[in-house]
């Protein structure tokens, strides 16, 4: 036998408790003393003579299966690359990202997008929906993202399109789902209920650059009005119908601002929102952002920002890192689209905001090419060939990452923040799980007394 | 010998003090997280969204028997074939694990603030703010605590 490549061992918050995790196969186990010498016992073993001690001890066969020490013939690069190609081949359901607009009331500092005005027109609705008629497999799923531009600039096309492609899919026997990413402005109550009272809206993400003294000056409206107060006031109002997730962009010069921001939130009434850190990064050539951080600093922040919200009341949103399966985005999925106001599918968001013309394909019907072809470009994507991602311990779980950013680097991928802040990650988890089985411990006497 | 092994990972970006500070007021209300337990229900929801993907609302379509692209929590996938496992999936398909083990509101943290992590907020919140430290993009090297 041999040991995994992707083992994480590493200390608890909580002093004498350690943490195992494996990469590969996502199993998650918290070890104390006794259990810590029973993992160094059992790859000491496999390190001096290939084979487990004799006899093997209980939580030794566990980690035997749960994939932190594996049969000499076990290719795990074989198994990334093989949960890629396979998972891809599996997928069925219709994933849909639809800008109704590419046109935008904000100035953001760092948009990755060249905004223009156009918008989606009655045409080119029906040409949407033919061509999801098309290819919408019966039994299986349709996911929409209402993205832009900013999509309730135009609203009016989710008014329409929304309840129809929901009844396509209750139709063909198919799961349904859609959530909305919006800077905020415009999600006025009445459409926040309209969203809801669509069947399977998940949440509305909407973007808050920290505190408002930097919200304001990184996303004013094209008139150069501060932006913060409004948004979060109708933020309190949609949190009414919808589930809010807050995301906050972050580079060097509003780090500073966090804590405010979740001051702001708690004072509103809104620390039950979901909050999360985007990275500003050079997507594109239109974004103007100089004070970018690197990825080891980005993973940096977003550690302390999940300790800091847990430190004042919000849940962390800590999830255990999971082993990937499959597409990795939208870009290389080959029945994931982006699909244009004027009529274009794209590949990826990055791409979203640009003319029809440009785009690898269009979703009228009587256009060339089709859907088939849009897709030629990821078709060959090969998640292993990084050669530095082939050494990496957390290669399960990102396989390169963003495929858009990793084809601009040969030797490596886009590095996720698991990358650097894997220990954390496993620590969080373990600090919001131990909150949630305190709770339940102190549940059970009750339950027992109810019974009894 | 396992600290200095294979795999060990001692950085953290969170400045023991912090920690300390939060340990400190576990103890006020007594609560003891050194217990050495995972929440088997949330590990088995996370490992059940194989694709990573997660929406809190989408639960309502996993239901038994409907885990197209499920991963069995009880598989070891760690070889390509499932021949080289000693622990395959042959007894263990996605009926039998029943998705509904997920839960929307286990999973989702943000929607399912514990009362214990109420209690610790308020016990933290006592600290001056002074005591806490500020974000920063230090690089991880804060020393590992617990070795």
């Amino acid at each position: 036998m041999k040991i995994s490549a992707y083992n994480c061992l590493t200390s608890s918050f909580a002093p004498g408790k350690h943490l195992a995790f494996n990469a590969l196969t996502g199993a998650f186990l918290s070890l104390d003393h006794e259990r810590l010498d029973d993992y160094a016992a059992l790859l000491a073993s496999i390190g001096a003579t290939g084979c487990p001690p004799d006899p093997v001890r209980p939580f030794q066969k566990t980690l035997i299966e749960n994939g932190f020490v594996i049969p000499d013939e076990c290719d795990e690069q074989a198994e990334i690359s093989n949960r890629y190609h396979g998972g891809k081949a599996a997928s069925r359901g219709l994933g849909l990202t639809i800008a109704p607009t590419i046109t935008c009331n904000f100035g953001c500092s760092y948009c990755f997008q060249n905004h223009s005005n156009t918008r989606m027109d009655d045409a080119r609705i029906e040409d949407l929906l033919t061509f999801v008629e098309a290819r919408l497999e019966a039994g299986t799923s349709l996911n929409v993202t209402w993205f832009g531009g900013e999509p309730l600039g135009a609203f009016d096309v989710i008014e329409k399109l929304a309840p129809r492609l929901h009844a396509l899919a209750m139709e063909r026997d198919c799961t349904f789902g859609h959530s909305i990413i919006t800077n905020g402005y415009l999600l006025t109550e009445p459409r926040a209920a309209f969203l809801a009272s669509v069947p399977g809206f998940g949440d509305a993400q909407v973007t808050l650059d920290g505190a408002r003294k930097h919200h304001d000056v990184r996303r004013p409206t094209l008139a150069g009005k501060g932006t913060f107060d409004r948004i979060l006031d109708n933020l309190v109002a949609a949190a009414r119908h919808i589930p809010i997730l807050v995301r906050v962009n972050v580079d060097r010069r509003n780090i500073d601002g966090l804590e405010e921001l979740l001051d702001a939130l708690v004072e509103r009434g809104l620390r039950n929102v979901g909050v999360y850190l985007g990275h500003v990064w050079h997507y594109t050539d239109e974004v103007g952002a100089t004070d970018i951080l690197t990825k080891e600093e980005f993973a940096a922040i977003e550690t302390q920002f999940k300790f800091l919200k847990f430190r004042k009341g919000f849940a962390i949103g800590a999830v255990l890192p999971q082993p990937k399966r499959g597409a990795l985005c939208s870009a290389d999925s080959s029945n994931s689209f982006v699909l244009g106001p004027g009529g274009g599918i794209f590949n990826c968001w990055n791409e979203a905001h640009q003319d029809a013309r440009q785009a690898p394909g269009r979703y009228s019907p009587a256009t060339e090419p089709q859907p088939s072809d849009v897709k030629q470009q990821w078709a060959q994507y090969e998640p292993s060939a990084k050669p530095e991602c082939r050494s990496c311990h957390v290669a399960p779980l990102c396989m390169t990452g963003c495929p858009w950013e990793a084809a601009k680097v040969t030797e490596r991928g886009d590095c996720i923040s698991a990358r650097f802040n894997l220990a954390d990650q496993l620590r969080l988890y373990d600090l919001e799980q131990s909150m949630a089985l305190a709770d339940k411990a102190a549940q059970r006497p009750a339950d027992a007394a109810e019974t009894s | 010998m396992t600290e200095r092994g294979a795999g060990y990972d001692s950085k953290s970006a969170i400045d023991p003090r912090d920690i300390a500070n939060m340990l400190d007021a576990m103890k006020q209300i007594g609560l003891d997280i050194s217990v050495p337990a995972v929440n088997e229900e949330a590990r088995i929801g996370n490992v059940l969204y194989a694709n990573g993907g997660c929406d809190p609302h989408d639960c309502s379509g996993f239901k038994p028997g409907s885990c197209s692209g499920v991963t069995c929590p009880t598989k070891s996938s760690a070889c390509p074939t499932e021949a080289c496992s000693t622990k395959v999936c042959a007894n263990h398909t996605c009926q039998s694990v029943s998705c509904e083990k997920v839960s929307c509101n286990n999973y989702h943290h943000w929607e399912s603030r514990t009362s214990t992590h109420g209690a610790l907020t308020a016990a933290m919140s006592s600290l001056p703010a002074e005591s806490w430290s500020q974000l920063s993009s230090r690089p991880l090297s804060a020393p590992d605590r617990a070795t």
